[in-house]
């Protein structure tokens, strides 16, 4: 399931994707990845983003449905 | 620096192992091959017919040479076997009327020419057509002009393995050590491919295995097939681990290693056509297998790197205008 919180929260920033990989220590492959639904990150991830962002857990990887 | 300088020498004696390696076996002091000359198929009509056959023919091993010839057929057909210099049709060298058995030929004087070796079977007896006949050669050709300098190629070649195998486990050691040398979701990618890739290449063997034992005429070497399957494992594993992404340090140079790739593969292409024979005869078959296997997978690789830098700037490009 695509992650549209994530790029959201991305595009708020004006950070593309290479930055956000650069921020986190991952490559950009792996952000896209996670933002199409096509890769579930670790916790230890999910958290590394979380603080890039500003955001918290809830906010960016919860499921609201 | 030092990682630099394990690459270099890594390029450097990979080249001349090659080189050297390649020189040897050209040169070497003995050949051997195997091969079945079919003289009637049973229910077929068709029997041998004088110089019909595509000569055995060996390249130029030198002033002086032997040759071990080994016969084993039916009784009744005893072949003529005549070596010619130059030319198949040439004025032969040596010629013998050899029955079952084994038999040397002595030293021979073939002046650093190409070799020929023609089997004919007249006269012929009477033969069964409802019967096939068939008769098996080995030849062990020895030739004692080369054999110093392959062993000087092949010590030299040995020379090479040292810095190269120093410098391979230095590199592999380098990157064990590096803590950012990949991200969560490219150790999971290469497991991926690692799987991929062991089930094609067990695959690929247990394939080429199975074709040996149905196929009585199966012609590919132990070398063709180890490196039929080498590099069948290598495309594999260098598509799929590309395709998701599995390492870092292709990104800056996608282009070199596509066009690279795309180059070693028309090369061995192009090798396989400009080696490749259609008539066959019962004379053994020399076409390049490896070469084309090898030409196809390098090629894959290199249009498979070409797809993904296209698919990575379309990528880049919508996320810039998201």
């Amino acid at each position: 399931m695509k992650n549209l919180k994530l790029k959201s929260a991305r595009a708020a920033l004006d950070l593309s994707q290479q930055d956000l990989a650069d921020k986190v220590g991952v490559s950009r492959q792996t952000i896209n990845a996670i933002e199409k639904g096509d890769y579930n990150p670790t916790i230890n991830l999910c958290i590394a983003i979380c603080k890039a962002l500003g955001k918290t857990l809830d906010e960016l990887f919860w499921d609201q449905e | 620096m030092k990682k630099k300088l394990a690459i270099i020498t890594i390029i450097i004696a990979g080249s001349i192992l090659w080189v050297l390696t390649a020189l040897a076996v050209c040169l070497r002091g003995t050949q051997t091959i195997a091969f079945t000359d079919t003289v009637q198929e049973a229910g077929s009509g068709v029997t041998y017919v004088k110089h019909s056959r595509t000569p055995v023919d060996f390249l130029p091993v030198g002033n002086e040479c032997e040759f071990e010839i080994t016969v084993d057929g039916p009784d009744e057909i005893v072949p003529t076997i005549s070596i010619s210099l130059e030319s198949s049709k040439a004025e032969p060298i040596f010629t013998k009327t050899a029955k079952n058995g084994t038999f040397k030929t002595g030293r021979l004087n073939v002046g650093n020419k190409k070799i020929f070796l023609n089997f004919d079977y007249e006269p012929l007896p009477e033969l069964d057509e409802n019967k096939d006949y068939a008769v098996r050669y080995t030849i062990e050709l020895t030739s004692g002009n080369y054999a110093l300098y392959n062993s000087i190629m092949l010590t030299l070649a040995a020379v090479c393995i040292l810095p190269l195998a120093l410098s391979i486990a230095y590199l592999i050691s380098l990157n064990e050590n590096n803590k950012k040398a990949f991200d969560e979701r490219q150790m999971k990618m290469r497991g991926k491919a690692a799987m991929t890739t062991m089930i094609v290449v067990i695959a690929t063997a247990l394939g080429l295995g199975w074709f040996s034992l149905i196929y009585n005429d199966f012609s590919l070497s132990a070398y063709e097939c180890l490196m039929i399957i080498a590099f069948i494992g290598i495309a594999t594993f260098a598509i799929t681990a590309d395709r998701y992404d599995a390492y870092m340090g292709l990104s800056n140079k996608r282009n070199v290693f596509a066009v690279m790739f795309s180059i070693i593969g028309i090369i061995d292409l192009v090798i396989f056509v400009s080696t490749l024979r259609l008539i066959r005869n019962g004379a053994p078959v020399n076409n390049r297998i490896d070469s084309l296997v090898q030409g196809i997978c390098c090629l894959s690789i290199g249009v498979e790197v070409f797809i993904k830098n296209i698919q990575n700037k379309k990528e880049a490009l919508e996320d810039e205008e998201s």
